[in-house]
């Protein structure tokens, strides 16, 4: 199994000069460890108006930066959102190509459609229409890659014949991916032959299925691209302490303050009565996890063994790569969550890594 | 510790109307037929933060809810109810405040007030449905407090329309709450359309700052509503997160 880290960039109030900027620097000191430490992602975001809970609307620039100061790790779009009022598709095939290079074919393109009115209601967009702008949008941008010349006429984007220009460093064209949060979405990216980027916080059992059900569409998929991504990521808070106790008490912090401020906005069903809102989303899930269940069930705060115990699940369950949250609203210090991460790699990390015979294998 | 964003709501003033409520488990009405419309509406969050008690957060963005109903049966008869909500979160759920709500019926308004919670006040509930709008009032004295329309009707079919628990101000043995309801309904046919709306102020008693800007959704349709028990207690002074109670 893999692992990778996944930024919101969440800036507490009150705000001043820095607050933005040292969320921003210690993001990036965090992606520098992470690579050294053998993480194999980061992904980034796409949000906008989410007052402290993310301050990450321009992803790309951020991804970017992260590319200048690495040079292994995978550099993921974790989403960018394929809604006309927020970007043409020209736009993102053209900065994702531009991305490829400057990264030296590091970048991982994930795909989605925004699941709250606070966003979509800012930029006055249809929450009724934005599955199917996405369906359009992952249909051609693997073709403004690969496609010399391009034209297109389709139902919420249409172009006359261009080049399309740079074009993607990786051959034929950078992964892609959907995120996954509300039920049926697993099928939409199984059947595009699309990674399935989990982004719920669902339980385990409920996430299983969600898997099972990708894995046997997908075999019979008709991909968007030039090939199958057929990868489960799914997303995790991380907070690894010696003593599970201090662990919970400090990476606690984390998930006490991330659900009140995910829950304060108006995710689409709340405002809207139409059949795409009242589709369940990460709130929804968030909700329903709050409501019962064992809270520490396949969660990554705790001790190594609790960590190592309950990530052995979800690699039994068939997911491959799991994306930690270390932070919300900076609750840990920076030099905790960077302690954090060592001791993870050091006590958990190996035994998920493969074995020579395994990796020659593959 | 980074904090969150609450409610500034005067609780003070609001208490002087609010009404005693008799008992957490009060007997459930089970109304049928019930024809609601609802306008959902996003207001400035400063003057909406006013209106939340300090124990609720406040939704992002902030908006009201504007709920006008004919109940055409229940253990006191006929009646019409309008209610204007706030949304705010209660922990992580979402819920409306009730700022006012209006009843032409004696009976119906003393059992919502002494068994759920109700602030509410008389008025004229009027609503007439026609195949290409609804059109809804509340009328106080010879004054239209509230007029809603909702036009270009197109219906919703196989939608469950997500209708919010609430919250109300009220006492109980002498303290003050809030008292978190339990509404499960059931919609048997919805349309939605676009809503016009003009609302007194002074009359709702929100403030003349509070300005509907942006509209989100409007609904009308029939549903089934079974009023429940309370389901859950805050104190309206103290974080939700701190004193929120499950009735048992």
């Amino acid at each position: 199994m893999k692992f990778g880290l996944a930024f919101e960039l969440s800036v507490p109030r009150p705000w001043h000069r820095e607050s933005e900027r040292t969320v921003y620097m210690n993001a990036l000191e965090q992606v520098r460890l992470a690579e050294e430490l053998g993480f194999e992602y980061i992904w980034a975001v796409e949000h906008h108006f989410l007052e402290e809970y993310s301050h990450c609307s321009s992803p790309e620039i951020f991804l970017t930066a992260a590319a200048m100061q690495t040079q292994k790790i995978r550099l993921g779009h974790g989403i960018v959102v394929c809604v006309p009022e927020y970007a043409s598709p020209i736009r993102i095939a053209e900065r994702t190509a531009t991305m490829d290079i400057i990264s030296g074919g590091r970048m991982e393109v994930g795909t989605g459609r925004s699941a709250t009115w606070t966003e979509l209601g800012g930029f006055r967009a249809d929450p009724d229409l934005t599955k199917k702008t996405w369906d359009e949008y992952v249909h051609v941008i693997p073709k403004m890659w690969m496609q010399e010349r391009f034209s297109y006429e389709g139902q919420f984007f249409s172009m006359p014949q261009r080049t399309i220009l740079p074009k993607p460093y990786q051959k034929p064209h950078p992964p892609m991916w959907v995120a996954v949060s509300s039920p049926g979405t697993e099928i939409d990216a199984a059947e595009r032959g699309l990674g399935s980027l989990g982004i719920s916080f669902a339980p385990m059992a409920q996430q299983e299925k969600v898997l099972q059900s990708y894995r046997r569409i997908i075999k019979n998929c008709e991909p968007v691209g030039a090939f199958v991504n057929n990868t489960v990521a799914t997303i995790n808070f991380l907070y690894c302490d010696k003593d599970d106790k201090r662990a919970l008490d400090i990476g606690g912090g984390i998930t006490s303050m991330f659900m009140p401020l995910a829950t304060q906005f108006l995710h689409n069903p709340e405002a809207l009565p139409t059949k795409p809102g009242a589709s369940q989303g990460l709130l929804a899930a968030l909700r329903a996890r709050l409501a019962g269940g064992n809270p520490r069930e396949g969660s990554a705060i705790g001790d190594p063994h609790h960590i190592t115990r309950e990530l052995k699940k979800w690699e039994a369950m068939g997911v491959d790569c799991v994306n930690f949250m270390l932070n919300c609203v900076e609750v840990v210090p920076q030099d905790k969550v960077l302690a954090s991460l060592r001791l993870f790699a050091k006590e958990v990390m190996p035994h998920f890594q493969k074995t020579p015979a395994q990796a020659a294998a593959e | 510790m980074p904090m969150h964003r609450y409610g500034n709501g005067d609780i003070k003033s609001w208490l002087a109307s609010a009404p005693v409520i008799a008992s957490l488990k009060p007997e459930p009405w089970t109304l049928k037929g019930v024809r609601t419309m609802e306008a959902r509406c996003e207001v400035d969050d400063d003057p909406a933060d006013a209106l939340v008690p300090p124990s609720l957060r406040p939704a992002m963005p902030a908006y009201v809810s504007i709920v006008i109903s004919r109940i055409p049966d229940s253990p006191v008869g006929a009646f019409g109810l309008a209610e204007v909500r706030v949304a705010a979160r209660v922990g992580p759920r979402p819920t409306y405040f009730i700022l006012k709500s209006f009843c032409d019926s004696d009976d119906a308004r003393k059992e919502l007030a002494s068994r759920w919670g109700y602030r509410v006040a008389a008025g004229a509930v009027a609503m007439r449905e026609d195949h290409y709008r609804a059109v809804g009032t509340v009328t106080v004295g010879r004054k239209v407090v509230l007029d809603f329309t909702l036009s270009h009707r197109e219906p919703l079919p196989g939608t469950r329309f997500n209708q919010l628990a609430t919250v109300n101000l009220c006492k109980l043995d002498g303290k003050p709450i809030l008292a978190g309801l339990a509404i499960e309904s059931n919609f048997g046919a919805n349309d939605k359309g676009k809503q016009r709306i003009t609302l007194d102020n002074d009359a709702i008693g929100v403030g003349r700052s509070l300005k509907l800007l942006n509209p989100t959704a409007a609904t009308v349709g029939v549903t089934d509503w079974t009023m429940g028990a309370i389901e859950f207690t805050v104190d309206p002074a103290q974080p939700a997160e701190q004193t929120m109670a499950f009735v048992t």
